[in-house]
């Protein structure tokens, strides 16, 4: 099953060889969910945005790290501004730290989308409260590059309490995970950093599932699943 | 991407941590490049004896990894070592391409990196650096060792070091804190939950506002009845004392010091870090081999002596299970024993007045072959001159009974550092022992010509003396007497070969391990099989040593030396000596191992050996090394024929 959905209707402005690497990736598959929970990969996503509004704010900047067979190898993240028309508000860059220079001459956002589409390949993408980062980077693939990104994702925000009932209560934002596991976080809000905080988080839980008798990715995002009916 | 804040933040850890932190620029990014990151969860292993050669260099992030006695080994708080975060491992077995001796276990939840074995040969190649830290952990370990004994007291150098540690290296461990409108209830809690003394109250930018520690449970809250649903802000210490992240473990030790405090919050910007605690600072610093010498160096009361005694054989037991081969091992345990060793007889000297004496302790047996393991004894006697007649026995007689009770009592405290007592009363306390040079003269020439099965065993136990103490010309001048005697003693030679070539090697014909079994003190009756390496394997090579050196005079002890340099005088082959001298360190090996997994209570069996618990390459290792010694026996025979 391909993994990028093309949509009929917008068609957005991409350069042939564009098109190209684009139609490349609709044709690669997607990852076996049958993969051992011990050999799966996972790219690992977090995004800046201008906002917290999924229908309205600007998708800013991706940040993404591979996880491979319960390691998180250190080089090959993946980090790119998309060049925005005009800079976000104070209050928002002083979240992030992405200054308004920066923020205009990022990369164009049909390049750095494409980038990142080559990149997550057919893996499950993973993140923190996934739902928004999934919302963010659909609606400007589709505006882009007139496609949506059908990889598969795993929430660690449902998973995590999932895997540890005991800490489900009084644990809620990223941050509540990471610091008792002494995860550091030197550059909160840079896309990379949190992205690979986020992925710290990952391999805690990958072991934990394994421990708990998981055996494959298709019983990680089950359990997901199952989470979300639940609701919180 | 230079700028991937990743790579960037990795590169700033390593930064920190030796070798890292002398490693050329450039290369640094590269090997952040190379590395993965992993996660252990408390309990787990890390890198294990079994898996054969380790895949990876591991280098600790964050979290406790301990490295762990082997399987079946004897625990004790002091055999257990703690690796800090920056810390690698295990160096020894990549670079041997053997597998670790003892596993490595996350005590806590830990992260670590990891550098594949080929980036890791890579950077053997391409940093002088790294590769100066690599092959010379070890060495350096000796010649600091060495340096520090020369030095003695000012040794405070290297211990300087360690002292000038930022904090940051130290308080690792994620604080434990809370606000001020916490509940004490909840935050005694965390408190335990954490198992530490002390929670830091935070404000809302996490700058330390106040600090609560377990001693104040007592005199604020049971005492003072106070109940646990009120804010911990109403008891804790206001505005702490804290520090920098950048301070040194000296200004920690001097703050702590001066201000009674047990807990001190570490800040970075304002912002808590970390905790640093007396504990932090004192482990930091004791059971290193500066700071093992620094203790001995230090220690002047037998506790302080008793305490430097285990300290050493903590870190032997730690060097062990870093794969540190038995040769320097068994060189380090005998440097640390002596160095321990000469401060007790110091210390003790100093409470007898001995005006007037020249005097020498004397190490005999193993501790004089400087080949001590674990399970050995205090051999040990006293050689003195006194001025006038040397043949006077009045005047030895008196020199004597003033050097008696500082004997004694110095035999005693040795004792209390953990060198038992001789079964055998071979000791510098014995009256026996405790002889003018003359006297040692005459004995020696006694047991050279009597012919007797007791002289000839005294004298494989004397013969081997080693000054350790005091004025070595005395014992420098029996040797040269006994240079002289033994080589136109040829009857005593062929004696002493005959006995060296007693005990054979426990090979049968088709070299399969010919076995011993104890039924004396088994309840049911079916004891272990197993090999005696001392009486069965190192003794052959020891003996076979002893017969080489003293016929052809050569002053070493060191069964080993005594090889090399017989090889020179007496035509052995120069290889095959080396490979009896391989041979030899194997078996020494496999003692130490096997007394450090029986621990303190298995002395008796600790030279026992089940060969089947050895892996297959041991095994053959061990047979190989027994065939050696029997090599070395048949060129005995030949000089000596029964």
């Amino acid at each position: 099953m391909n993994w990028l959905r093309r949509l009929w209707g917008g068609r957005p402005a991409l350069s042939d060889a564009q098109r190209a690497r684009l139609q490349a990736c609709i044709d690669t598959p997607r990852d076996d969910t049958a993969t051992p929970l011990a050999d799966a990969r996972w790219v690992v996503v977090d995004v800046e945005s201008s906002g917290l509004d999924v229908f309205s704010d600007r998708l800013i900047a991706i940040g993404a790290v591979r996880v491979q067979a319960q390691a998180l190898p250190l080089a090959g993240s993946f980090y790119h501004v998309l060049r925005q028309a005009a800079p976000s508000s104070v209050e928002n860059i002083l979240v992030h730290g992405i200054g308004g220079t920066e923020q205009t001459a990022g990369l164009e956002p049909a390049e750095a989308l494409l980038a990142f589409v080559e990149y997550a390949g057919g893996a499950p993408l993973v993140a923190y409260h996934a739902d928004f980062d999934r919302a963010m980077i659909n609606r400007a693939t589709r505006a882009y590059l007139g496609v949506t990104l059908r990889n598969r994702w795993l929430d660690l925000a449902q998973i995590a309490p999932a895997l540890f009932p005991e800490h489900a209560k009084n644990r809620r934002a990223l941050d509540d995970w990471t610091t008792p596991l002494g995860i550091v976080n030197l550059n909160r809000h840079n896309a990379v950093a949190d992205a690979s905080a986020t992925a710290q988080l990952l391999l805690v839980l990958l072991d934990r599932a394994l421990a708990q008798g998981l055996q494959n990715v298709n019983d990680l995002l089950s359990m997901e699943r199952g989470q979300r009916w639940l609701g919180r | 991407m230079a700028t991937d804040p990743v790579l960037a933040s990795t590169v700033a850890f390593l930064r920190n941590h030796p070798p890292f932190d002398q490693m050329e620029e450039g290369l640094l990014g590269e090997l952040a490049a190379d590395l993965s990151m992993a996660y252990f969860p408390a309990g787990a292993v890390v890198l294990s004896p079994d898996a054969g050669p380790p895949p990876y260099l591991y280098i600790e992030q964050r979290g406790l990894v301990q490295l762990q006695p082997a399987e079946g080994y004897h625990v004790s708080a002091g055999s257990v070592v703690t690796l800090a975060p920056g810390e690698c491992f295990s160096v020894y077995a990549l670079m041997e391409k053997r597998a670790v001796a003892s596993p490595y276990t996350a005590a806590s939840d830990t992260f670590c990196y990891r550098l594949p074995v080929a980036s890791f040969n890579r950077l053997l190649d391409r940093s002088p650096r790294f590769r100066e830290f690599s092959t010379d952990y070890l060495r350096s370990l000796l010649r600091d060792s060495r340096r520090l004994i020369r030095m003695h007291g000012a040794s405070a150098a290297a211990e300087q070091q360690a002292m000038n540690q930022p904090l940051r290296h130290l308080a690792t461990r994620a604080p434990v804190c809370c606000t001020g409108d916490t509940p004490l209830k909840t935050a005694l809690a965390r408190m335990h939950e954490a198992r530490v003394g002390s929670i830091v109250v935070v404000d809302d930018a996490r700058r330390p506002i106040g600090i609560f520690t377990r001693h104040d449970v007592l005199d604020r809250v049971a005492l003072a009845g106070r109940a646990l649903d009120g804010p911990i802000s109403d008891v804790m210490t206001r505005a702490p004392h804290t520090l920098e992240a950048s301070a040194t473990a000296n200004d920690a030790a001097l703050l702590i010091a001066q201000r009674g405090l047990r807990h001190v919050p570490v800040t970075e910007s304002g912002v808590l870090t970390g905790v640093i605690t007396e504990r932090d600072l004192f482990a930091a610093q004791r059971v290193t081999l500066h700071g093992v010498n620094r203790v001995i160096a230090r220690a002047d009361t037998a506790e302080a002596l008793a305490q430097a005694g285990s300290d050493v054989r903590a870190l032997v037991a730690r060097l062990h299970g870093q794969g540190v081969g038995a040769e320097q091992l068994t060189r380090l345990i005998t440097t640390l024993n002596d160095t321990l060793t000469q401060r007790v007889i110091t210390v003790v000297a100093a409470r007898h007045d001995l005006h007037g004496l020249r005097w020498c302790w004397l190490a005999f047996g193993s501790e004089g072959r400087e080949e001590q393991t674990f399970s050995t004894d205090q051999d040990n006697g006293l050689i003195f001159e006194c001025d006038g007649d040397p043949a006077d026995a009045q005047l030895a007689a008196a020199a004597a009974a003033r050097l008696l009770p500082f004997a004694q009592e110095a035999n005693q405290w040795l004792a209390r550092c953990g060198v038992p007592l001789c079964s055998g009363n071979i000791m510098a306390g014995n009256p026996q022992w405790c002889l003018s040079l003359d006297a040692w003269r005459r004995q020696f020439d006694a047991w050279v010509r009597n012919t007797s099965p007791e002289a000839l065993l005294n004298s494989v136990i004397f013969f081997d003396f080693r000054a350790l103490h005091g004025d070595a010309s005395l014992a420098q001048a029996l040797r040269a007497h006994l240079n002289g005697l033994v080589p136109n003693n040829p009857r005593f030679l062929r004696q002493l070969a005959h006995y060296a070539l007693e005990v054979k090697p426990p090979l049968g014909i088709i070299s399969d391990f010919v076995l011993e079994q104890d039924t004396s003190d088994d309840k049911d009756g079916k004891g272990e099989p197993f090999i005696d390496l001392k009486k069965s394997g190192a003794r052959l090579f020891v003996d076979a040593a002893r017969v080489f050196a003293l016929a052809a005079g050569i002053d070493a002890t060191h069964s080993a030396a005594r090889l090399r340099e017989a090889a020179g005088k007496r035509h052995l082959d120069a290889m095959e000596v080396a490979s009896a001298v391989d041979a030899f360190h194997f078996v020494q090996q496999l003692r130490l191992r096997a007394q450090l997994a029986g621990g303190e209570q298995a002395r008796a069996s600790a030279n026992r050996l089940n060969p089947a618990t050895l892996s297959e390459i041991d095994r053959r290792i061990l047979k190989e090394s027994l065939r050696q010694a029997r090599r070395l026996q048949e060129r005995l025979a030949l000089d000596y024929p029964p």
